[in-house]
């Protein structure tokens, strides 16, 4: 029996775990039936996209990013079998792994793939340069890491693992930061979300063009509400803080005449007895009114 | 008087939630089933050991944009990671190990708030594994382990057993008399002979 098979096929018991507040999940990802089927499907898929860009004289990384971007051109069911879709994507699109060069990095396949299933040839050279220029090797940061280590003395028996995981998140963060710049030229957008998708997740593949930008769309106008929403809330904040109610503002602070009746301009100390007119009577004679007259006037002047 | 390692190993005998084997199905040996149990343990040691590395590890499924995302590239660094330590581990327990941990890595995920508990279905399960399988091929050729011989073996085997390609987009012929492959050439999780 072959390796990959009796891997398949293979059963054991489950491990002796240690204790878990969500048994339930992880019982379930554990015991799934799903895992082997899918991770044979991906070998297949992830391995032969690698092995096509390998014989193009690309690398490995560029074909399976290739792969991620034709699985998401396609909208394929790999756990169902169904290859055709995903394996004519990758056909006319691994290409692009393999005309990237030997330096080609994964991003670079997902940019350049997505280009060509796009038929934005401009926007995928533009991504992949971007996405080239941006990337380390991995090799280069777990030398980096290697030097970490040593320099933080790491145990000996501990280094590799650290020399390996370092090496790893740096390169991840790198890829991360190639596939941002990507995303920013719009070339590698498809390729990118199809890279944190399964191979039979199409629920984003099944909406359609349309149906992507009623999303996108709606998910901008959910944040802008939201931060308009905020902007209110904020408004609303201040405006209750200037408020006073009998000496209080909105904050609790006292006024120091506190318990008084603030009638305004009924203020006696800016009084001004000037502008205060008399009552007007039936007895007002033209001299009143003259002399009111020279009051408002003099007193104006 | 029987102690506490004889009750367990007696309940992992009997082991109640252990489903029939269905055909062509093939029970682990005892010695296999331990050494899976000995890297899981080395696994959750570095899962859960305190300072860099675990944090790391973390850091990978937390502050990764997609969980799925996050817990493939996780589990890749931890299968690496028991390579680096346990020497070579044989292509079945790999596959197996692999799962067990990408299961721990879920729970906590779970349990941390990263990801709700009914978001954990099939589909995710095809995520992540497909994210974990990407990432393990990319980081093996990158730190130039990466065998093409051993991988064309290995998809090889498995398109026969899938009855499919992707490669030509046609179902391959099964059962193509072929040379045995040796242990330590590639099999399903492991093309690079880590």
């Amino acid at each position: 029996m072959s390796f990959v098979k009796k891997a398949v096929k293979k059963v054991f018991k489950t491990v002796k775990r240690h204790v878990s507040k969500v048994v339930k999940v992880v019982k379930k990802v554990a015991k799934s039936k799903v895992f082997k089927v899918v991770a044979g499907a991906a070998l297949v898929y992830f391995g032969g996209a690698a092995l096509m860009s390998l014989a193009g004289g690309g690398t490995a990384s560029a074909g399976i990013g290739s792969a991620w971007a034709g699985a998401q051109s396609a909208g394929s069911a790999v756990m169902a079998g169904n290859f055709s879709g995903a394996a004519s994507a990758l056909g006319s699109g691994f290409t692009g792994g393999a005309a990237a060069g030997a330096g080609a990095t994964f991003s670079t396949g997902q940019a350049l793939t997505a280009g060509v299933l796009e038929g934005g040839a401009t926007a995928a050279t533009t991504g992949a340069a971007a996405a080239g220029s941006a990337v380390p090797s991995i090799a280069t940061s777990g030398e980096l890491a290697a030097q970490g280590a040593s320099q933080f003395g790491v145990a000996a028996s501990t280094a590799p693992t650290t020399q390996a995981l370092t090496g790893l998140q740096t390169g991840i963060n790198a890829t991360n930061a190639a596939a941002n710049s990507a995303l920013a030229s719009g070339a590698a957008n498809a390729g990118t979300s199809a890279a944190s998708k399964g191979l039979m997740s199409s629920m984003w593949n099944g909406l359609g063009e349309a149906g992507k930008a009623a999303t996108i769309t709606s998910g901008v106008q959910m944040a802008g509400s939201m931060l308009q929403g905020k902007a209110q809330q904020e408004a609303s904040e201040e405006e209750r803080k200037r408020r006073s109610y009998w000496g209080v503002d909105g904050e609790g602070n006292t006024a120091a005449t506190a318990g008084e009746i603030n009638f305004g301009l009924m203020d006696p100390v800016n009084f001004n007895g000037a502008q205060t007119q008399a009552p007007p009577t039936w007895q007002t004679s033209i001299d009143d009114l003259i002399n009111r007259q020279k009051n408002v006037v003099w007193s104006n002047g | 008087m029987i102690n506490q390692n004889q009750m367990q190993g007696n309940e992992q005998a009997i082991d109640p939630e252990q489903e029939p084997l269905q055909q062509g199905e093939e029970l682990a040996t005892p010695e296999e089933q331990q050494q899976l149990e000995a890297l899981y343990d080395m696994g959750i040691d570095i899962i859960h050991s305190e300072g860099q590395v675990g944090d790391q590890i973390a850091n990978m499924v937390l502050q990764a944009q997609d969980v799925s995302m996050g817990i493939g590239s996780a589990a890749s660094a931890l299968l690496i990671a028991i390579e680096k330590k346990a020497g070579m581990v044989p292509d079945e327990i790999k596959l197996q190990l692999a799962q067990e941990l990408i299961a721990e890595l879920t729970g906590l995920a779970v349990e941390a708030g990263a990801l709700a508990e009914d978001e954990v279905n099939d589909g995710f399960i095809d995520a992540v594994a497909s994210n974990a399988y990407s990432s393990y091929i990319t980081t093996k050729e990158s730190m130039g382990e990466l065998n093409p011989q051993e991988l064309e073996a290995s998809v090889k085997e498995a398109e026969e057993l899938m009855g499919t390609s992707a490669r030509g987009g046609q179902p391959q012929q099964p059962q193509q008399p072929q040379q045995p492959a040796s242990p330590a050439s590639g099999g399903l999780m492991s093309m690079a002979g880590g």
